[in-house]
């Protein structure tokens, strides 16, 4: 199966440049500080934060507050119907990456003592499932009004003979492709996350960076007017 | 004010004295490499070693034990927690860990497959159970748990396995019929090895252009006030098999320059094996 036609289309008639459209609601979960649903293609995915509250004594940090993250996917998110929504080695793995890229991005010095949970689940999973649940967290964080060093934006991409193709769905997420997951802030050169899946070539690694990262720059672009957009709505409810 | 007073009241200042000249408060250079000493074959199971490097020293144990031809995964790996190791952390080691195996970067499936006393491969495989114990955790624990993988794969001897089924028998093949022979044994055919370098990103915020300062193999102390660290993993072909990256780095040219540094130090490693 080739990824890219002679054309130059890719299987869904995308250029090997081109993002999904991207969908996006905020203030979905009245019981959460904040909650989006973002739509990446048919990669669907919801997210709620709580917080920041007096967590688990176990988990406090007497100097910045504590990040606890939730990864999870629907049983019938993707082509294999699954046991378990959340738990799993793959489940247990993204849930430290998005703690760890998030720990950069919350100021989180301005909340000693406390903890703020980030729960990301994957209703409908057609790749780069952890790019979309960075972006989704983002937005959930902006509608929570949580102070950041600016929005998370995210993108995976991939290298097909030397040629770098952005946003990939499940079926160019090939067990052969090398794909590089990056989370950037403000869509500049501040990097929160490397994710690496398969092998790449040293060689590659510029061109793949500098695609993702232009990726992350048009994603953080989208991620901008709708958190804009959302301010502006709430602001005859907040009294501005 | 001695400097070991000042380096308890104020880590950073101390540090970044240091940094500043371009040097470890030990005098190494902030990119020069460490010893690593190793040694195989002491920790008992098909194949073992005990890895010291850059202040931390872990033993590497494998038990191997045969099963069917299947898609299942042959190669399960259990870092075991302690005193300086959480379970949490040990968790995320084994999960960082693991897709080395599945894409193939320190043995290919189908060197796992069983062999008979002449060498020809049998409907079975082996199964590797690899046990890490960490025994001294003082810097950066995935580059020393890599090299020691590598190490006791290299040190793996298997036996010859005796087969008493015939290839035409459609029947089950029942336990009893598998027999190991000590007499003829043979050695696992791997990859070229792999090399992990865990580097620190330092910022030195007194000075005006607030410029990133890149350490290689900080230890715990340098560490701690680094603003990201990033471990990176080379095998074959100078192909990447593994980044991974904690904080906030604002220049892509330094994951460039980390990449680089780890390719020539793998380079250096294979060179030393080739001439030993």
């Amino acid at each position: 199966m080739s990824i890219i036609s002679e054309h130059g289309f890719r299987l869904d008639g995308r250029r090997p440049a081109q993002i999904r459209n991207v969908n996006t609601r905020l203030g979905l979960n009245r019981n959460a500080e904040g909650s989006s649903y973002l739509e990446h293609g048919n990669t669907k995915v919801l997210c709620a934060v709580y917080g920041p509250y007096e967590g688990k004594a176990s988990k406090r940090l007497e100097d910045r507050c504590a990040i606890v993250c939730q990864y999870s996917t629907t049983t019938f998110s993707g082509l294999e119907r699954k046991n378990r929504p959340r738990g799993d080695r793959k489940s247990t793995e993204m849930s430290r990456l998005l703690e760890k890229a998030f720990e950069s991005v919350i100021l989180t010095e301005s909340f000693p003592r406390s903890q703020i949970d980030i729960f990301c689940e994957v209703i409908q999973g057609d790749g780069s499932n952890l790019a979309a649940c960075v972006n989704a967290t983002s937005l959930a964080l902006a509608d929570a009004g949580i102070p950041m060093k600016g929005i998370a934006s995210a993108a995976t991409c991939g290298i097909v003979e030397g040629n770098p193709i952005v946003d990939l769905t499940s079926r160019e997420e090939t067990d052969l492709l090398p794909r590089v997951t990056l989370a950037t802030i403000c869509g500049r050169d501040e990097v929160v996350l490397v994710e690496l899946h398969n092998r790449l070539h040293i060689d590659h690694l510029s061109v793949v960076m500098e695609a993702a990262k232009a990726t992350c720059a048009d994603v953080y672009e989208c991620l901008a007017v709708v958190a804009q957009q959302h301010l502006k709505a709430c602001a005859p409810i907040l009294g501005n | 004010m001695s400097s070991e007073v000042l380096r308890g009241i104020d880590p950073l200042g101390y540090l970044t004295t240091f940094f500043r000249e371009g040097v470890f408060p030990d005098g190494r250079g902030l990119l020069d490499e460490q010893k690593l000493v190793f040694k195989q074959g002491e920790c008992g199971g098909v194949g073992s070693s005990v890895v010291s490097t850059q202040g931390v020293t872990v033993s590497c144990t494998i038990e191997a034990s045969v099963s069917l031809v299947s898609d299942g995964q042959l190669i399960n790996i259990q870092i075991e927690p302690s005193q300086q190791l959480s379970e949490k952390e040990a968790e995320d080691f084994n999960n960082l860990l693991l897709p080395l195996f599945t894409n193939g970067s320190f043995i290919l499936r189908e060197n796992l497959r069983c062999l008979d006393v002449n060498g020809k491969a049998l409907p079975l495989e082996w199964q590797f159970l690899i046990t890490v114990k960490v025994l001294c955790l003082e810097g950066n624990l995935l580059d020393a748990v890599v090299c020691a993988i590598g190490a006791a794969l290299a040190d793996t001897k298997l036996p010859s396995i005796v087969l008493n089924h015939s290839e035409g028998d459609e029947s089950a093949i029942e336990k009893s019929q598998i027999q190991a022979d000590y007499g003829t044994i043979h050695k696992l055919i791997l990859e070229e090895p792999l090399m992990c370098c865990s580097f620190g990103v330092f910022v030195d915020n007194d000075s005006k252009k607030k410029s990133e300062i890149l350490l290689m193999t900080p230890d715990i102390e340098a560490t701690s006030v680094c603003r990201a660290t990033c471990s990176v993993v080379i095998g074959k072909g100078d192909r990447i098999a593994l980044v991974r990256e904690r904080g906030r780095i604002t220049s892509f040219s330094l994951l460039k320059k980390m990449c680089q540094i780890t390719a020539e130090r793998r380079h250096k490693l294979v060179e030393a094996l080739r001439t030993a």
